[in-house]
């Protein structure tokens, strides 16, 4: 955000991102320049005058009405219906002198009727605009979108150096070149992300009212549309999700995002689109933070159950309680390898007559203990 | 739906390729991206709403006739600029229309603010924007052109020279007119628009 400090009026006219945020202007691009005249409170005239000029110009422009676009298309229609039958040609059409399309017009809305097809392409369009408003209401063109509408993941590299594997149905949307103060990335359906590490410039997924934003990471975001909930697991780093509300309130009263949570690896947030409310759990089938180096890690023989439990934290990067003092006789020989850590856990726990239950983040262990060895 | 998916989401070149091999769903995308801009950049040239309309027709047929032989040496954009001023200007000599230079001439500038509107705040912004547009509307309809292309359309001064037909140094000098009847129509701009116009000198 910096650099746009020694911009002039005539560097942010021109600026794509400054005129997107006049033209196209999202509660994102809001909050940015609130925080950049909050930090820089030096250069609102530039910023007013640069966006004054931007609008003014964009008034003096007379947009066509939808019938004026609606009539000429049509018109169109007509002419090429008559020099399709030909081959295409390399010579501008020679239209009668005094020839006036007006004239053309009303056949021309007979023949819409027969170019149903057309019209659904318009049709289709607007939804479209309807669509993108709902995912943060940036209809700017330069921004790219690729759908996935195969039956496998479609990896995609981001000029930032990060990669998203998009599932089938999904759709992603970004702009050509990031902006320098960050990177915004709109997501419906589901995506895998490896994010390129920057720390100056962070890493924004926009999936409907939730906001995820990583310095960089891994995780998948699951943002179905019409689903009640939208989620984030984390697979490595450290991210921060929270809610458009959330950021329109700090845009508002210019201070930091209130209510965030933080993710570390093998927790989700889980988002409902309802009530719009966040919360935070283990992911269904949490993840190695890393291979072991050795398979015979996870293999126990006559091991203290709370070294057991303590390895699991390290290896998962999850949280686990339990009463230490209950737990303190009981060890496990168990030739444990790649189950899924809940399997584990099962395994773990039948031997020493324990249970487990997933609060949250946390795995709680709770059981009656194992008696102290008989002693010789 | 489908057809949504499919043509939604190219870049203007790929959709001119499309088109090129005769995808009608891709003219059909194109013409929905580019009309309403197409017709307010069209209204600057000349404002003449028949005209205009007219022009942008023909301009679309002709690519779709001629699809398969025009060699595109800069963006989709920019053809579709240059070649529908090309458009309004050949009507406008077949139905004897304006004179571009007269009506730039016969334009007036003239100043009705007072200096002690001068103070710029963030309350004061829609008051600034009003009188900028007021002094924009009042500029001759070759600067205002020029303006458009360069701020609205974000051209660069070479294209802008392209589309027009003219040297980079007059749209230059265009421009710098531009600002610089900006600055008489609204004397407590000057501080401000001196920003763009140390620019353009």
């Amino acid at each position: 955000m910096q650099h746009y400090r020694d911009y002039t009026v005539e560097d942010l006219a021109q600026d794509a991102f400054f005129q997107r945020s006049v033209r196209q202007p999202t509660v994102e691009t809001d909050a940015f320049w609130n925080d950049f005249l909050e930090r820089y409170p030096e250069k609102q005239v530039v910023v007013a005058t640069a966006r004054a000029f931007l609008q003014a110009v964009e008034n003096i422009q007379r947009l066509p009405t939808q019938e004026q676009g609606t009539r000429m298309w049509a018109g169109i229609q007509h002419q090429i219906q008559d020099v399709d039958t030909v081959e295409p040609t390399s010579e501008p059409i020679q239209r009668p002198i005094g020839f006036r399309w007006s004239w053309v017009a009303a056949a021309a809305v007979l023949l819409m009727i027969g170019f149903g097809w057309w019209f659904m392409v318009e049709t289709s369009s607007n939804d479209r605009s309807v669509s993108q408003h709902a995912w943060g209401g940036n209809t700017d063109k330069s921004l790219v979108e690729r759908v996935n509408e195969s039956e496998s993941p479609l990896t995609i590299h981001l000029t930032d150096g990060s990669q998203v594997v998009l599932q089938p149905q999904s759709r992603l949307r970004y702009p050509q070149t990031f902006d320098s103060a960050k990177r915004e990335i709109y997501l419906e359906g589901e995506g895998f992300f490896e994010v390129a590490h920057n720390a100056q410039q962070p890493f924004l997924v926009y999936t409907g009212k939730m906001i995820t934003q990583v310095v960089g990471t891994s995780f998948t975001i699951k943002a179905t549309p019409r689903s009640p909930t939208i989620s984030v697991a984390v697979r490595t780093g450290k991210v921060a999700v929270y809610t458009l509300n959330a950021l329109l309130e700090a845009a508002k009263n210019q201070g930091n995002i209130a209510d965030r949570l933080l993710l570390t690896p093998n927790q989700q947030a889980i988002f409902d689109t309802r009530s719009e409310k966040l919360t935070k759990r283990l992911v269904d089938e949490p993840a190695l933070l890393k291979q072991p180096g050795s398979s015979q890690y996870f293999v126990f023989e006559n091991a203290p159950v709370n070294q057991v439990f303590h390895k699991l934290e390290q290896a998962y990067g999850v949280t686990i309680q339990y009463d230490t003092t209950t737990f303190t006789h009981c060890s496990l020989t168990a030739p444990l390898g790649n189950e899924p850590l809940f399997r584990k856990l099962d395994i773990i726990c039948q031997t020493i007559g324990a249970t487990y239950e997933v609060w949250g983040t946390r795995i709680v262990i709770t059981g009656p203990g194992c008696q102290a060895p008989k002693p010789n | 739906m489908a057809g949504d998916l499919h043509n939604g989401w190219q870049s203007d070149e790929q959709l001119w390729s499309a088109l090129k091999l005769d995808d009608q769903a891709a003219f059909a995308e194109l013409y929905q991206r580019f009309y309403a801009i197409l017709y307010s950049y069209g209204y600057k040239v000349a404002d003449n709403t028949a005209l205009v309309e007219d022009a942008i027709q023909d301009l679309f047929v002709d690519i779709w006739r001629m699809r398969r032989s025009i060699a595109l040496a800069q963006s989709v954009k920019f053809y579709l600029f240059r070649s529908l001023r090309r458009k309004i200007h050949h009507l406008d000599k077949q139905e004897q229309g304006l004179d571009f230079e007269l009506t730039e001439t016969s334009q007036s500038v003239s100043s009705d603010y007072s200096a002690e509107q001068a103070l710029i705040s963030q309350e004061q912004q829609s008051q600034l924007i009003d009188r900028l547009t007021q002094a924009l509307a009042k500029l001759p309809q070759r600067e205002q052109e020029v303006i458009t292309l360069r701020f609205y359309q974000s051209f660069k001064n070479e294209e802008i020279a392209q589309i027009m037909g003219i040297t980079e140094k007059s749209v230059r000098n265009t421009l710098h007119k531009a600002l610089s009847h900006l600055r008489e129509q609204a004397p407590y701009l000057a501080p401000l628009l001196g920003f763009l116009l140390w620019w353009l000198s």
